[in-house]
């Protein structure tokens, strides 16, 4: 198990814990069993027999939210999350993952089931265009979270004259990043290909989830699947037709957030506060932003797997936009405007495409 | 008593103090907690012995109160009770036995009160050490306190080992930067220590908890003193052919009053180290590796019989590899040892103080190397941490050993240790904490054996001779590192009769030794 | 007392040697005080004198000594330079008394130039070590005003500050080490290093523990070496919360000041011709930095509102502060008006404190002088004095002392501050510190039972505990 990464397993298990300040499950847990040394060093044992995995030794795995803030923080560049995903999988085979994530591709089939029904009530049938170019495709979390998001996206589309976009036909609305992420890797591997083939019916499809474009540009390819369309993330795409958008400043200030998918994993930090700064007057930093970053506590299936400590890395995140008295953050991923608003109550937190549209209101 | 009484029972009992979620007995907990970052912990892990002897709980207070509490409950139980804060020490001193709990403070991990006018701060034992600093920096102070373990390190682990940062030099040492306290004692008493000119009546309690590694009480809340962040910070890097001749510089400067914030005077061996690249894409990913390779490369031309075998063949005899980093070395790479000196604070002293120290280091033979030296220790300042892992990965291991004395017998004690060591091990070492009355010494060891069982025999006998060297040479066995289990078979020699002192303050403050046991000689 | 007076006289005889051992009224009777003005205020409580005086010669005659004592259940006061301005070295037990004077423990023991560190018997003064170390060009970075008539064993029992601690800290950071004789006989020794992380730093047991634990025998300290170049500093600020304001900065700046003192307008008049709050500063070392060091320090002053005076002013009132020493013990002693006290605060509530303790005193109709020094990077002390207006019933004069040192007591615990700086508890304000030491207090009093379960050593210290 878990060949392909015997060294890396190695050197976190005897790196003194040089990344744990960064670890956001770390954080917020403040238990030594959860951070990156730790959970790499129960791979370790688990691949060399040390520790028989059991499901209590195979939870660790699961508290991580992929952000990758590690990794970018290692001087070995150790792929935490990738080889903790794959630790996930082997969990799965074992039958030991959280009871939370047990029977998850089920779960996730009927909930996939659930959004294709309700996309198709959010907007009107003229969007789903035979022969289309360039599709979008919403994903889970923004039709399940922030389905207003997905008629504001067209909306905006169509202000700034773009009329050729399709809503994406499929009976998927997700690129599988979940199954991924549970480490249902067959189960991925499925939707991968399924999703795969619809995708390459188009030139190009604008995403609204970050981990989603993550996982089918990168993710695809190392399980044999390739997409010839071009998946770009909804900002990026923005980006490229805002000159045409009629903007106003409709807000004072706004902290921006780097949804860790969007920023660390795809780089695309500039477009999403480009867009930002058309209609706010001031974009505001966090300490730790782009590459530093800290997640909002949303990927990974932390949510589902330890909800308490999604909410608390969420609450942490917002402290300093708190403290500075803005109400406001903005950012361009419906998981983390979903897991932020949960823990903001008094903040507006929301997506860059709901922000530019109220230039259009 | 604690043995009598169930695992389970004690989740229970300890459930019914605490809330649910500060309490556990998941199996990879007990994993987890089991060890801190001892280097024989780690040679035992790759023996595949990772827990040898995990803690019965593992809890986390969120209150003074919840500490205060835990104790009562543990001298009622008699359990004894391990306080747990990065799991950074490297001398044991966190490590639990079978039936103890673990107390993670981590969660107390709040600044109580940022007061700038008074120069201080109130802050709780689970603050980690960099989240710290970010935040002081954002009022724009410093604690000016940089371990190498900054990133996994906690305030309150400082407070018990007395740690020290790479700018000790200017800052001090933990113990010079606090100035009160609040400790839990075995007791379940809370003692309050310090206020601003402390009135005389008694010891000053401050200095005797710290450094007592959670023997004496469970600090709960600190006091410590922040300064304005520097505007400025100033490096030259000087050669010396010598490590007396660098010694004797600093030991100048330090004496005129001079106070620089880094202070880094590396022997020959660890100079190669010291300026060669570090980190990221680096191909010797090991440091034992990369002196290797230096080696190999510097010898080529010269000496085209020295084939550097596999890592583990070459570390495999040590004394050979010493000799030639003394003998060769200099000559071959023309660096001989290498001084980096900083200082740092506002523009115009930082200058003029850079300037002071300039002088003196001339004067005493330095041979200027301009700013390059210290800006490429500044950036790679925590890199050596990471290199850790290559050495246990290719089979060897690694530690260190942080010893000090006063001027007169330092070059005596840092030869004591080298020969007494040499034959067993590769030695290296750079000399880190200058103060006006002497310096410390920071000597890294690396070595192999065909099996982790006899690494560990090894890693004991290494350690053994080397403690028992510096006691010989009249040194202080460890200057920032901790006691621990791991050198307090030298407490007697360390303290001498002294060392009775401690055991009746243990009496007085931990009457049925529920904090921390067995650790420290106590 | 078990046995004779006779059987001690002779076990002391035995212990250090006839000729060091006395109960000769002419000696015994000076050791009953010490420089504590209030207790001339006391007829009705004459000062009982010890029955014996012994005068070890070093830590192993003291632990003969402390032998005796325990055999005898004896207590044991002892005494350096009897310097002491709060009572440190009176008693009150019915136990007789014997005095240990250690004062002909008086010799360097070493003397490391090459660390700069040196070693001596507690019993030497303050002036003969300065006296044997300048010479060599060093001094020690202790410079109590008492420096002359004080000793190392009582500044280390006292913790006791001096004119260079906002420098070197006060003498418990420049000492290194101590050999202590215990209550059991035994001798114990705390060993010397840079630092050290091995424990607690044990000499903090006895240091400041005003000989209730055990004598100090023996110090390791450091010293430094006399700079070539010293300037001075001097500030003239309207308001002391500026003057206050500055000289926090000044401390947290890195300029590193070695004196640094603000002086009272009545006493900055004398030196500088300006009727306001003085702040004064010495830069020392050699080359250029004490120059930069000064003007870095000297636009903390303007940026606080400060006038640049004359550095002629500091060093002025350097000189007369050293120079007044003596007539000033002369004057305190004598005087039954005269009070002081030193207290300590941190920055954001030394001005409120002198205020506060100013404006009650003077409502009171007394006198009123301030200086504050002895800073570190949280605060500093407050050194209170006060001349009580003349009052004609000489009984009243004791309740108004008590009366004028409650006031300034109070105002340092209305500021949050320490109600003892640095010159010892003694009886002066015994009640006052251990109400504010809390428990703190008891833990001293239970580490001392296991020092000194017979509770030979100044046991007045603990009684009640």
């Amino acid at each position: 198990m878990l060949d392909d990464f015997e060294k890396e397993l190695a050197y976190c298990a005897y790196c003194p814990k040089l990344c744990r300040h960064v670890c956001p499950v770390g954080n917020a847990e403040r238990r030594e069993s959860v951070i990156p040394q730790a959970k790499m060093a129960m791979g370790h044992m688990a691949r060399n027999g040390t520790v028989s995995l059991t499901e209590d030794y195979a939870s660790v795995f699961f508290y991580c939210n992929g952000c990758g803030l590690c990794t970018e923080f290692c001087e070995h560049d150790i792929p935490v999350s990738e080889v903790l995903f794959e630790a996930r999988a082997e969990a799965v085979a074992r039958g030991v993952q959280p009871k939370t994530l047990q029977n998850f591709a089920d779960r996730f089939y009927a909930r996939n089931e659930r959004l294709v029904r309700k996309l198709h009530g959010l907007v009107d049938e003229h969007y789903f265009v035979e022969e289309a170019q360039v599709a979008y495709m919403p994903g889970c979390d923004l039709i399940d979270d922030s389905p207003d998001d997905v008629q504001k996206t067209l909306d905006l589309f169509a202000a700034a004259g773009v009329d050729y976009v399709s809503i994406m036909e499929s009976d998927l609305v997700c690129g599988g990043y979940p199954l991924w992420a549970a480490g249902y890797q067959s189960e991925f591997r499925h939707v991968a290909e399924e999703q795969a083939r619809r995708l390459s019916g188009y030139r190009k499809v604008i995403l609204a989830c970050p981990a989603c474009v993550y996982t089918i540009r990168h993710v695809y390819p190392k399980f044999g699947v390739n997409v010839t369309a071009e998946v770009v993330h909804v900002s990026e795409f923005l980006d490229t037709i805002a000159h045409r958008l009629p903007v106003k400043q409709t807000v004072q200030a706004a902290y921006y957030h780097d949804p860790c998918y969007l920023g660390r994993w795809l780089g695309v930090y500039e477009p999403p506060r480009r867009l930002a700064g058309l209609v706010t007057r001031k974009v505001l930093e966090f300490a730790h932003n782009r590459e530093q970053a800290d997640c909002c506590g949303g990927g990974g299936l932390v949510p589902d797997v330890a909800p308490q400590t999604a909410s608390a890395i969420a609450e942490r995140r917002l402290e300093e936009p708190n403290q500075a008295g803005v109400g406001v953050v903005v950012t361009a991923c419906a998981t983390c405007v979903k897991n932020l608003g949960r823990a903001g109550r008094d903040m507006e937190v929301l997506d860059i495409v709901s922000l530019l549209h109220r230039s259009l209101e | 008593m604690a043995d009598t009484i169930s695992i389970e029972a004690k989740a229970r009992q300890l459930g019914s103090i605490l809330k649910d979620d500060q309490v556990s007995i998941l199996a990879p907990d007990r994993v987890a907690y089991s060890r801190d970052l001892w280097p024989r912990g780690l040679i035992e892990f790759s023996a595949g012995r990772p827990a040898p002897s995990p803690p019965d709980v593992v809890v986390w207070p969120e209150t003074t109160q919840d500490v205060v509490h835990l104790v009562e409950w543990a001298a009622g139980t008699e359990t004894p009770l391990v306080p747990y804060g990065g799991g950074s020490g490297v001398c044991g001193g966190a490590m639990p036995r079978r039936g103890q709990v673990v107390v993670d403070l981590k969660r107390m991990d709040r600044i109580l009160e940022l007061d700038g006018p008074n120069h201080r701060v109130r802050v709780q034992p689970g603050m980690n050490g960099w989240t710290f600093e970010e935040v002081l920096g954002r009022s724009n102070l410093t604690m000016g306190h940089f371990p190498s373990s900054i990133f996994c390190s906690t305030v309150g682990g400082w407070l018990a080992a007395r740690s020290a940062g790479q700018a000790s030099t200017r800052y001090g040492k933990i113990e010079d930067m606090v100035s009160g306290l609040e400790v839990v004692t075995g007791k379940g008493e809370v003692i309050r220590t310090g206020n601003p000119g402390a009135a005389s009546l008694g010891p000053d309690w401050t200095q005797l908890f710290v450094g007592s590694e959670g023997t004496l009480g469970i600090i709960t809340e600190a006091t410590l003193k922040v300064l304005p962040a520097p505007e400025m910070r100033v490096y030259r890097g000087y050669g010396f052919d010598r490590v007396s001749a660098g010694l004797e510089a600093i030991r100048r400067f330090m004496q005129k009053g001079l106070l620089p914030s880094v202070v880094r005077l590396y022997d020959e061996f660890d100079t190669v180290i010291a300026r060669s690249g570090a980190g990221r894409g680096s191909e010797a990913d090991t440091l034992v590796k990369e002196v290797m390779g230096r080696l190999t490369h510097l010898t080529k031309p010269m000496l085209p019989w020295v084939k550097v075998a596999a890592l583990r063949a070459a570390l495999s005899k040590p004394g050979w590899l010493n000799k030639l980093a003394d003998g060769l070395l200099p000559k071959l790479t023309g660096q001989g040892c290498l001084l980096v000196v900083g200082t740092e604070g506002r523009p115009r002293l930082a200058q003029a103080e850079a300037d002071r120290i300039h002088e003196e280091v001339l004067r005493a033979g330095g041979r200027d190397l301009g700013p390059r030296p210290g800006e490429h220790w500044e950036k790679h300042r925590y890199s050596v941490s990471f290199k850790q892992s290559g050495v246990f990965y290719s089979g060897g291991f690694v530690d260190t050993m942080e010893v000090a004395t006063t001027w007169d017998g330092l070059l005596r004690l840092y030869e004591a240790v080298k020969t007494a060591v040499s034959p067993l091990v590769f030695i290296m070492a750079h000399f880190s904490h200058a103060y006006p009355e002497g310096c410390s010494i920071y000597f890294t060891f690396a070595g192999s054996s065909d099996d982790p069982e006899q690494g560990l025999k090894l890693y004991d006998q290494v350690w053994n001779t080397a403690l028992a060297a510096v006691t010989r040479a009249g040194g202080t066995i460890s200057h920032h590192h901790g006691v621990g289990r791991s050198k307090q078979a030298f407490m007697v020699e360390e303290h001498g009769d002294s060392l009775e002192l401690f055991r009746m303050l243990k009496r007085v403050l931990d009457p049925k030794e529920i904090l921390n046991p067995g650790k420290m000689s106590l | 007392m078990i046995g004779t007076e006779e059987d001690v006289t002779q076990d002391l005889t035995r212990a250090v040697g006839g000729e060091h051992v006395s109960s000769r009224p002419s000696d015994v009777m000076f050791y009953a005080r010490d420089c504590w003005a209030r207790r001339h205020l006391m007829p009705d409580d004459p000062p009982r004198h010890p029955v014996w005086v012994v005068w070890p010669g070093a830590a192993s005659e003291v632990a003969r000594v402390l032998q005796v004592a325990g055999r005898h259940e004896l207590a044991v006061v002892p005494y350096g330079g009897g310097s002491n301005l709060v009572g440190g070295a009176g008693f009150g037990d019915d136990r007789p008394v014997l005095v240990v004077d250690t004062k002909r423990m008086s010799r360097v023991l070493e003397l490391d130039e090459t660390s700069l560190i040196v070693q001596a018997q507690a019993g030497i003064t303050g002036g003969d070590l300065d006296e044997y170390l300048r010479v060599r060009g060093l001094f020690v970075a202790h410079m109590p005003t008492s420096l002359s008539q004080s000793t190392l064993g009582g500044w280390l029992a006292t913790r006791s500050a001096g004119a260079f601690t906002s420098r070197y800290g006060r003498i418990d950071r420049v000492c290194m080490g101590i050999t202590a004789a215990l209550p059991d006989g035994s001798v114990v020794r705390t060993r010397v290093a840079p630092r050290r992380a091995t424990g607690p730093d044990l000499m903090h047991l006895f240091l400041g523990s005003e000989g209730a634990l055990g004598i100090i025998t023996a110090a390791h300290l450091k010293v430094v070496r006399v700079s070539k170049v010293r300037v001075w500093l001097a500030g003239g600020f309207k308001e002391l919360s500026q003057a206050v304001a500055a000289m926090a900065d000044i401390m947290s700046s890195g300029t590193r000041p070695v004196v640094a003192s603000i002086a009272d307008p009545v006493v900055a008049l004398r030196h500088s011709g300006q009727p306001s709050f003085m702040l004064v500063c010495s830069f020392e070392g050699d080359g250029e930095l004490p120059v930069v060091q000064r003007d870095e320090a000297r636009l903390l002053v303007l940026a606080h509102g400060g006038a640049y005076l004359d550095p002629a002013a500091a060093s002025g009132f350097w000189t007369a502060r050293r120079n007044d020493v003596f007539g000033d013990i002369i004057a305190r002693a004598e005087s039954r008006v005269i009070g002081e006290v030193d207290i300590g605060a941190d920055w954001r509530h030394l001005a409120m404190v002198a205020d506060d303790a100013r404006g009650r005193l003077e409502s009171m109709g007394c006198g009123v002088t301030m200086e504050l020094g002895f800073f570190g990077l949280e605060g500093g002390a407050l050194l209170c004095k006060w001349q009580l207006p003349e009052i004609s019933d000489p009984e009243d004069v004791g309740l108004r002392q008590d009366e004028a040192l409650a006031i300034v007591l109070d105002a340092a615990r209305r500021g949050g501050g320490a109600v003892a700086h640095h010159r010892g508890v003694g009886r002066q304000r015994s009640a006052a510190v251990r109400a504010q030491l809390g428990n703190r207090f008891d833990l001293f009093a239970d580490v001392k039972r296991q020092l000194d379960p017979k509770g030979l050593m100044n046991p007045w210290l603990t009684e009640g505990a």
